[in-house]
């Protein structure tokens, strides 16, 4: 690294905090109130109330029947503490991320849920109030980042690879965590040089057991792109300059490429406010797509495609022309991160015009970019699809869909989509229901794709509980076929992944 | 890190030309958790190019003897001053970074001075030196 740069960086990289100075709010800030009262008229805002101890293991009760068959354990990861002594946080992603395991052992189900015990965690719990700028955030009284990993709420999702339990989040270090007991073991340094660097929440495992990652660092103007083998090793990673600072969130794998969908969402510190703020959404720059040569790294090509905002990919593939294919729910801004996932917080509903899935197709010789919207799935997220098939191509992707242009109010559906029938088969959750992710467990006994069960949570806000279900993948319109219901209420979160035993 | 390596080179300068209005500044660096690396600090006494721009009008590099270590830096005439200092951790004569260039070894400003997307201000790192004197502490955070 040129020693001009390495200054800029260290200058860059001293702090990744907020701009201070801007009017006092703290002591004018509501929103722990505001939320109270809002929750007594709105019952559902009980899945954005947050909880602050850890969720002791208990024994579910199983209504109706589990497969034989599906054995093993269910790690979830989301935001689960909004409120630290008397501080409420502004974001739904700002709260410290709790692991959920659910436990599926030969006809018995277990849940327990621990916290991160993140740097920021344990500070903040020695105090018993919040003393550090967040991602959605900003209170000139909460104190600046030095480095993402001093304040990672390690709260997007969970993975394990090479038998290592991993709490992701996507602005510095994933986190290691013990697999039975869930107890926070330290940050996961891959090598020396790579410490500390961003790693994203959406790791892909390849066909060959190799995880790829990658990890955007926009005060940087920079990706980093890791190649872990199965075994756990880092054996290849790259810096990629990037034309712009856009915001990152997930990627795709193909055959021969890692694909990445920059966003025209990009960084300018000079924005002030919190790291979300920081961020304008500039659709008239247009999008662009990095495509990176997965055998060579320093192969990089960039082109340019439409503006759309994206959270999640389902999968991505090449076709028999070399065309990238995939499909992804897409957003004409990103409005509903910032607007209604931080209202939400203070108790207020704000529409948004949600996402439409997509099937794209993307030339990476000539950027010519096509997309198609699965009309069924408008207003879905959370994709999902046999991970068997990752970065192949693939028959379904399951979803959950929201309530049209009421994104606050969560996911009631879940959704399985038949690219090849091109038709869909829904089971509608009922009123008082906000489901999450369900994630695709296939059949040991079968390797055809989508043969198995799709599992996740969902709450019922009139109850005060919290379910876990298990579908049919294939007979999704039959309803669960068992259902563990919990007498307490976990507070809605992100993605996990299924772990056979 | 030219800014304290600079420090090092001038600092035997500097001081043959002490003046009579003379003072210490008296700083000790708390937060080491892995004694036996060096600790290096820079004093710097203007906002231009501070900290990574600016040469330092004195540093000292010393080991870390515990967990404390406190450094005096004699003979500074009384005004405004700012340090920035770092812990050769593993004891390799380098400010240890990672790809991005992101600190790998503990750093830290008087004051405990935070900056927001970059380094703090000279402002909220100066320390006023009078003519008696004046000690502070700063930690060394990774």
């Amino acid at each position: 690294m040129e020693r001009r740069q390495f200054l800029q960086s260290f200058a860059l990289s001293l702090a990744l905090g907020t701009v201070t100075g801007s009017p006092l709010l703290a002591a004018n800030d509501r929103w722990k109130d505001d939320f109270a009262a809002a929750l007594k008229q709105k019952p559902w805002l009980i899945g954005y109330k947050g909880v602050n101890s850890n969720f002791e293991k208990v024994s579910l009760k199983v209504k109706g029947t589990l497969p034989e068959r599906l054995n093993g354990t269910l790690f979830r990861n989301g935001a689960a503490q909004h409120e630290v002594g008397d501080f409420r946080y502004h974001h739904w992603f700002d709260g410290d991320g709790m692991v959920q395991a659910f436990n599926f052992n030969q006809g018995q189900v277990t849940h327990e849920g621990r916290f991160v015990e993140t740097n920021k965690f344990k500070q903040e719990s020695d105090v018993d109030a919040a003393v550090f700028q967040t991602f959605g955030t900003h209170d000139p009284q909460l104190r600046s980042a030095r480095s993402a990993d001093e304040v990672s709420v390690a709260n997007i999702s969970v993975i394990k690879h090479n038998g290592e339990l991993l709490a992701l989040w996507e602005g510095g270090s994933a986190y290691r965590l013990d697999t039975d007991s869930l107890e926070t073991l330290g940050l996961k340094a891959w090598t020396d040089d790579t410490a500390g660097l961003p790693f994203s929440a959406h790791p892909r495992v390849d066909q060959d057991g190799t995880l790829w990652n990658f990890g955007y660092a926009p005060a940087f103007g920079a990706l980093v792109v890791y190649r872990i083998s199965p075994q756990g090793q880092l054996v290849d990673r790259a810096v990629v300059p990037m034309p712009a600072t856009p915001m990152v969130h997930d990627f795709l794998i193909t055959e021969n490429h890692l694909v990445l969908i920059l966003p025209p969402y990009n960084f300018d510190a000079s924005n002030g406010g919190s790291f979300l703020d920081s961020f304008e959404w500039q659709p008239e720059k247009g999008g662009r797509a990095l495509i990176i040569n997965k055998n060579d790294l320093s192969a990089q090509k960039i082109v340019e495609i439409p503006a759309f905002w994206v959270f999640h990919f389902a999968n991505g593939f090449e076709d028999s022309n070399g065309d990238i294919c995939f499909d992804a729910p897409l957003y004409q801004s990103p409005d509903i991160m910032t607007s209604v996932f931080t209202e939400v917080m203070r108790g207020n509903e704000v529409a948004s015009q949600g996402s439409e899935l997509m099937q794209c197709k993307l030339n990476p010789l000539t950027g010519a970019f096509e997309m198609n919207a699965v009309a069924e799935a408008i207003g879905s997220e959370f994709p999902r699809i046999d991970q068997r098939r990752q970065g192949q191509r693939h028959g379904f992707t399951t979803l959950m869909k929201g309530v049209e242009g009421e994104a606050y109010r969560g996911l009631n559906q879940v959704l399985r989509v038949d690219h090849d029938n091109q038709s869909t088969e829904a089971y509608a959750f009922g009123a008082s229901e906000m489901a999450e992710e369900h994630v695709f467990v296939p059949d040991p006994a079968s390797d055809k794709e989508g043969q198995g069960w799709l599992i996740g949570t969902s709450l019922d806000f009139e109850r005060n509980t919290s379910s876990l279900n298990v579908f049919n993948a294939e007979r999704l319109a039959d309803g669960p076929v068992a259902v563990m219901e919990m007498d307490y209420v976990i507070p809605l979160g992100l993605h996990g992944n299924f772990y056979a035993s | 890190m030219r800014f304290l390596k600079t420090a090092l080179i001038t600092s035997g300068v500097l001081f043959a030309v002490t003046t009579v209005q003379a003072a210490d500044l008296t700083v000790t660096i708390t937060g080491i958790e892995n004694p036996g690396g060096t600790i290096n600090v820079g004093v710097m006494d203007g906002a231009e190019g501070f900290p990574s721009k600016r040469k330092a009008l004195t540093g000292k590099r010393v080991k870390a003897e515990g967990e404390t270590t406190t450094i005096v830096f004699t003979g500074l005439k009384p005004g405004l001053y700012a340090m920035a200092g770092w812990y050769d951790e593993n004891a390799n004569d380098k400010f240890d970074t990672n790809l991005l260039g992101m600190p790998a070894e503990p750093y830290g400003f008087s004051n405990n001075a935070r900056g927001s997307f970059g380094p703090p201000s000279f402002e909220d790192a100066a320390i006023k030196l009078t003519e008696d004197g004046a000690s502070t502490s700063f930690q060394m955070v990774k």
